[in-house]
């Protein structure tokens, strides 16, 4: 059994010049969340913790990390009058890490699945990221979510549906992973 | 001449980290455009597989799904699983035996809706494995559910990566 034991992979011509090229990778990180978090938001705010965590530690400060977030849930929105949505910010030690362009008022944020004004809707966050954390300590990337309605008390769920009875015909739970792939920089 | 590297396991020089995995040392992919609509509760096939033979039994397997499907009406929910039959043998659920991973719903008109699952798995083995999409209805609703949205447009994707470990 040959075994490569490295910290840094790279194409023999080197890497290409750029902010989001890499190498090959050299570890991978998951995290699988299968209970449910919900938190209680009033309009227009961010949720205080993350709703589900990945720590890595680089092996090198020039390395690379491939985030992928895959979250399934929903907002408590439906129904009311205005402008749920199901969205998130990517997090990188409980700082945002990257959001849309600033444009006058509007929200900026990472991720946002459906809108939904007065209709309930369950569809998936998806983000995929290449972060330069220039860094060899523990890196802890997480999903946070916001609160985007008018309204007070509005619960944002990961892993449920917004209403909650026993069935199985109209309520779920579901899986959300969020996986850290370390990257040859 | 490029240089090439033959290796069958890539770990970082301190090891694995706890529960993780290190380096990839294959990756494949399967795609389909040909939709599947399905009525039922339980769980069915898809067209949408892939198969790897991992090269040591203590590999994880990373699998990508990729792709859309469509709740097709007012207040149906489509639950998306993937099942894995290894060595041949019958495919079972990797996932909750009856959420799955994922799903998608609107109680008004239908959604086409994105799908993503990503899922770190350890089969233990070193048999060929087939991992397939699977996905089913609900009893709310009408009609058919169906994955991938279109048929014979747009292709819905799944990966595989052998992770050292």
């Amino acid at each position: 059994m040959s075994e490569l034991r490295t910290n840094r992979i790279v194409p023999r011509d080197g890497l290409v010049s750029g902010t989001f090229n890499g190498g090959g990778i050299i570890q991978v990180k998951q995290t699988v969340k299968t209970d449910v978090y919900s938190e209680s938001l009033n309009a227009h705010t961010t949720a205080s913790a993350d709703a589900m965590q990945v720590a890595i530690t680089p092996t090198r400060s020039d390395s690379k990390i491939l985030i992928l977030i895959s979250a399934h849930g929903s907002s408590s929105y439906w129904g009311s009058t205005c402008c749920g949505a199901w969205q998130g910010f990517l997090m990188r030690n409980g700082s945002i890490l990257v959001q849309g362009d600033a444009d006058g008022s509007r929200q900026r944020m990472t991720m946002r699945a459906g809108d939904s004004d007065s209709t309930y809707i369950e569809e998936p966050l998806n983000f995929n990221y290449l972060d330069s954390p220039a860094t060899t300590s523990t890196v802890t990337y997480g999903l946070r979510l916001h609160n985007s309605d008018n309204g007070n008390g509005k619960v944002l769920y990961l892993n449920r549906s917004p209403t909650d009875n026993d069935s199985v015909t109209t309520t779920t739970r579901t899986v959300s992973t969020i996986t850290a792939m370390e990257v040859s920089g | 001449m490029s240089s090439e590297l033959r290796v069958d396991k890539i770990v970082p020089v301190d090891g694995v980290p706890t529960g993780g995995g290190g380096g990839i040392i294959q990756i494949l992919q399967g795609s389909t455009n040909n939709r599947v609509e399905t009525s039922s509760q339980s769980f069915v096939a898809t067209n949408l597989s892939a198969t790897i033979t991992p090269k040591f039994s203590t590999s994880k397997i990373f699998v990508m799904v990729s792709g859309d499907c469509n709740t097709n009406a007012d207040d149906n929910e489509i639950y998306i699983t993937i099942y894995r039959s290894i060595g041949g043998a019958s495919f079972s659920n990797i996932g909750n035996s009856s959420y799955g991973f994922a799903c998608a719903r609107s109680n008004s008109d239908r959604l086409h809706s994105a799908v993503s699952i990503n899922y770190l798995d350890s089969p233990s083995t070193t048999s060929s494995i087939e991992y397939k999409v699977y996905v089913r209805k609900t009893a709310a609703g009408s009609g058919n559910v169906e994955f991938p949205v279109n048929n014979g447009a747009q292709h819905s994707f799944i990966t595989l990566m052998e992770v050292s470990s």
